[in-house]
């Protein structure tokens, strides 16, 4: 039995069989680290001309290209006929091209983001709720780390048809802070509190200067709009700084942050719910249960001191019935 | 400095504690909202240490017993606002000098030496130069633009920059800021105070660049100035920069 494998094993290769898989193997090593020294020139070509994105397109580019070129040249040296290969791959092509056509639209929306250039890689982008920093820009799909460290991907058709925010486009961004004051608050005060806040925060911008807006008259506050102008990486100090230091400084200046309270109402529009002081029913309860069990305990000692009496008059003692 | 041994120094805001143990160095820092009274780096007993001070650890090698604390121009540009605004008429020149708070350089070592970081003395806060799509962050500073060298306050740790901005424009400089590119400034040491090279803006218009002329030597205000401090970027002798900016109101809706 394993004579024959062999035999039928070394029948198969033959010399000239031999020859041809070294000359395969060759041409594969050869062209890999071809298609990776393009790679190498072309990267260090562009180095300093294009952005990230087209990089990366022009690197998967000549990836893509140069495997089929190879493939090519493989099936070449086996002696597979290529032409008619093509021919069939035609035939395959427009199958296979009904049925990707999400993947053509996701193709052809790539393109369009990449001609439109909408944000780069290390960009921080917001595509509904997803929030994350671009990684890679492909042709199908953009892929995102969100800040907890989710791998999202998100087709390239999604993306050109929902809404899209560039969160870090420009270098300077607005952290704008919604203030509710109470009614007895001076709002000349509480503007140039807001202002000193404002200028002894090192990561809030002097320039553009600090937006202080009365925006309306609330149901239980004076509403204002406070926003800060920072630098594009400073989001997370500014926000921790300044909410802590809102805080501390209106606690110092006595300006009341008004919170919501809840009140119950027994019908009457404007009178309370009349309350009467009761005892508190658990502590009653427990009262109550302290009490009986006390009585029960000195029922159960008298009880014990008229067994023993009876007892020790010749009787038979509880615990032996 | 001793081994094993801690020191303490103040200077302005800033706070700074070092050892050095073996072939390393430990510091730590501090801001503080208030400016303490100067003193160099002074050796500190136990129990004075603040309970929360966080160490950085250098390993610098070799036999590196000597500190330098150097004074620094600031890393990033800085935008000088006068408190009143200043007008300068046409063909009229302006001398004025503002104070610069400068950063402590911590060099371990001689003559070369390591640097091992560089601290503010005073923390400034941020402000930004240009358009909101595309400018320069810098950071802000107020100048009472004193315009004669007796009015001015010493300060142990902010140097003066002679300042003479000079309008050959055809119509009035509104003079609201004026952007600083501290890089290309060196600081020396004089007998009282710190000082920075003399600086000259030719103002051209709004629409045009202003040209700004770096001095090359000490600024000739006080006498026997040394030297302490390269300027972090060599300056050409002049520099077209959009150094005036005329207020953009970006807080409306």
């Amino acid at each position: 039995m394993f004579e024959t494998v062999w035999m039928e094993i070394t029948g198969f290769f033959t010399p000239q069989r031999l020859q041809t898989l070294v000359v395969v193997i060759v041409a594969i090593a050869v062209g890999i680290v071809v298609i990776k020294i393009l790679n190498t020139i072309t990267g260090r070509v562009t180095r300093k001309y294009l952005s990230q994105q087209y990089k990366m397109l022009i690197r998967k580019g000549i990836r893509y290209t140069g495997s089929v070129i190879l493939l090519f040249i493989i099936l070449h040296l086996l002696g597979v006929k290529i032409t008619a290969l093509l021919g069939a791959a035609g035939i395959v092509g427009i199958a296979v091209g009904f049925a990707s056509q999400t993947s053509m639209s996701n193709l052809i929306s790539g393109l369009f983001l990449i001609s439109e250039k909408p944000f780069e890689i290390g960009d921080v982008i917001k595509v509904g709720d997803t929030v994350g920093v671009v990684l890679s820009i492909d042709l199908l799909s953009v892929k995102i780390k969100a800040f907890d460290n989710r791998y999202i991907r998100i087709p390239n058709e999604k993306l050109l048809g929902s809404e899209l925010t560039t969160i870090t486009r420009f270098p300077i961004r607005r952290l704008d802070i919604n203030l509710g004051v109470a009614y007895k608050t001076d709002v000349n005060h509480l503007k140039s509190v807001l202002r000193e806040i404002a200028a002894a925060n090192p990561y809030c911008l002097d320039e553009p200067e600090p937006l202080i807006v009365f925006t309306n008259f609330g149901d239980s506050a004076l509403e204002f709009l406070f926003g800060l102008w920072f630098y594009k990486t400073d989001y997370l100090n500014l926000k921790n700084s300044i909410m802590q230091e809102i805080k501390e400084r209106f606690d110092r200046e006595e300006i009341e942050i008004p919170f919501p309270h809840l009140s119950l109402y027994s019908g009457s529009v404007t009178d309370p719910m009349p309350i009467r002081i009761v005892d508190d029913p658990l502590s009653a309860r427990k009262t109550r249960e302290s009490r009986k069990a006390h009585e029960v305990s000195e029922k159960t000692v008298r009880k014990q001191r008229g067994s023993d009496r009876r007892g020790r008059g010749g009787s038979t003692p509880p615990d032996s019935r | 400095m001793k081994e094993d041994v801690l020191y303490q120094g103040d200077f302005s805001t800033l706070s700074i504690w070092l050892k050095r143990s073996g072939e390393d160095w430990y510091l730590a820092s501090r801001t503080s909202d208030k400016e303490t009274v100067p003193s160099p780096l002074r050796e500190i007993k136990g129990g004075r240490i603040p309970k929360d001070l966080s160490f950085n650890r250098w390993v610098v090698g070799g036999d590196q017993s000597t500190v330098r604390l150097i004074p620094a121009m600031p890393d990033r540009p800085i935008v000088v606002r006068p408190s009143v605004p200043l007008r300068v008429p046409v063909d009229r020149d302006a001398l004025f000098f503002t104070r610069i708070p400068v950063w402590v350089r911590v060099v371990a070592g001689s003559p070369q030496g390591i640097t091992l970081c560089e601290l503010p003395s005073l923390t400034l806060s941020n402000t930004w130069f240009g358009e909101p799509t595309a400018g320069e962050l810098c950071y802000a500073l107020r100048t009472r633009a004193v315009r004669a060298l007796e009015e001015i306050e010493t300060r142990a740790y902010a140097a003066i920059c002679p300042i003479t901005v000079r309008n050959l424009a055809p119509k009035e400089l509104n003079f609201e800021r004026l952007c600083l590119r501290v890089e290309h400034l060196s600081v020396y040491q004089g007998s009282d105070r710190l000082w920075t090279n003399e600086l000259e803006v030719r103002f051209q218009g709004e629409e045009h660049s202003s040209q700004v002329i770096f001095g090359r030597e000490a600024p000739g205000y006080a006498e026997g100035l040394v030297k302490v401090c390269d300027a972090r970027q060599p300056a050409e002798k002049t520099l077209l920069r959009q150094s005036f900016s005329a207020l953009r109101s970006l807080t409306g809706f």
